[in-house]
């Protein structure tokens, strides 16, 4: 994939750029989120990343806790600016470096902003004068390490989930335990779009990343089956809730056969 | 326990496996149990619906198991299986 682009959404980037006053000498910024992946919608926004040592320039700025966001309303399109030190951003290749794969891991490793970010650098795109300096920084990433501690934290979700059902059920807790099946069942699902090639964190693309990464005909049949259960389970009559929880447990155990061996 | 050649096993969905540290594991809560990988292709095949005379065979094409040995061992780890709970025998019974 090129790094190089003149426009996102329509917009000129040296355009957008210009806005924080980018690109300028000690700051590597790019283009990235939804409309640079291919998928991003009539209202999606323009997401620019800003990586170096100066914060924003823009009137509606706010800080999180590494990164600042500046917010613009321009070219028929809201526009944020994210500015992350260049240390934090060192500070988190280095981290992503360190996991062991395999090995249990850490809570809250990184924040959905930091996942964001890394995912979002590997899709990124900048302008023609900054390719060099941006595949640079890319380089300092190890994305396919990235992939698969994003298979094993899904799968440690389903794990937790497993054993919610399971206890619900017990417990007679049905319809509890019905929408955490489903919600197991979302997890497993994301697990298997990892493990072929996913590296967007994002909960709210799922199906597009299944339609993407999925191809195979009957996981996407039974996903779609089991996310969209008959109304009628509301009623949380037993053998039902049974039944939908005991499908929803064979299709993330057959899920996870073919994804485990990814992160063992 | 005797075992019909054309006898199913259901395996309970509540049953996980699972490798850790590169060995197939079957977990129930907080019961744990370590699978060789004889017992591992075992517990796959009944997943997935062999019969009992389909696992034996499996067994013995696919490791260095006698087909003697394959039934013997096929029928060992279901009854193992299902004295764990984790399984149950469907179909006919001898």
């Amino acid at each position: 994939m090129s790094a190089s682009v003149q426009e996102v959404a329509g917009a000129d980037c040296k355009s957008i750029l210009r806005l924080e006053g980018l690109p300028d000498e000690s700051t590597v910024s790019y283009f990235s989120g939804s409309l640079v992946a291919g998928h991003g919608n009539a209202w999606s926004d323009i997401d620019v990343y800003a990586i170096g040592d100066r914060g924003p320039i823009g009137p509606n700025a706010f800080k999180q806790r590494t990164e600042t966001v500046s917010v613009h309303f321009a070219f028929a399109r809201r526009i944020d600016f994210e500015f992350w030190p260049r240390a934090g951003v060192a500070e988190l290749a280095d981290r992503l470096r360190d996991v062991q794969i395999g090995t249990p891991l850490q809570d809250e490793l990184f924040s959905t902003a930091e996942e964001a970010l890394i995912h979002r650098l590997k899709i990124g795109v900048t302008t023609h004068d900054q390719v060099q300096r941006f595949e640079t920084l890319r380089l300092t990433f190890d994305f396919e390490k990235f992939r698969a501690y994003l298979v094993q934290k899904s799968l440690r979700a389903v794990d937790h989930l497993v054993e919610d059902v399971s206890g619900m059920m017990e417990s007679k807790q049905f319809l509890t335990a019905v929408f955490t099946a489903r919600s197991m069942v979302d997890f497993a699902v994301d697990a298997y779009c990892h493990s072929q090639g996913n590296t967007d964190p994002s909960k709210k693309w799922r199906i597009i990343h299944l339609q993407h990464y999925c191809r195979d005909d009957d996981i996407r049949s039974r996903y779609f089956g089991l996310a969209l259960p008959a109304s009628s389970l509301c009623e949380a009559e037993p053998g039902a809730c049974r039944r939908y929880t005991d499908s929803c447990l064979y299709f993330i155990n057959d899920i996870v056969d073919l994804v485990q061996p990814q992160c063992s | 326990m005797q075992l019909d050649a054309q006898a199913t096993i259901r395996c309970d969905p509540r049953i996980q496996r699972r490798r850790y540290q590169g060995s197939p594991w079957l977990v129930f809560h907080h019961h744990w149990v370590e699978l060789d990988s004889v017992a591992d292709r075992i517990w796959s095949a009944c997943r997935h619906g062999s019969t009992v005379e389909q696992i034996a065979m499996e067994i013995a094409s696919s490791t260095p198991c006698s087909l003697a040995e394959g039934v013997a061992a096929t029928a060992a780890l279901i009854c193992f299986f299902v004295e764990q709970g984790f399984a149950e025998i469907i179909g006919p019974t001898p």
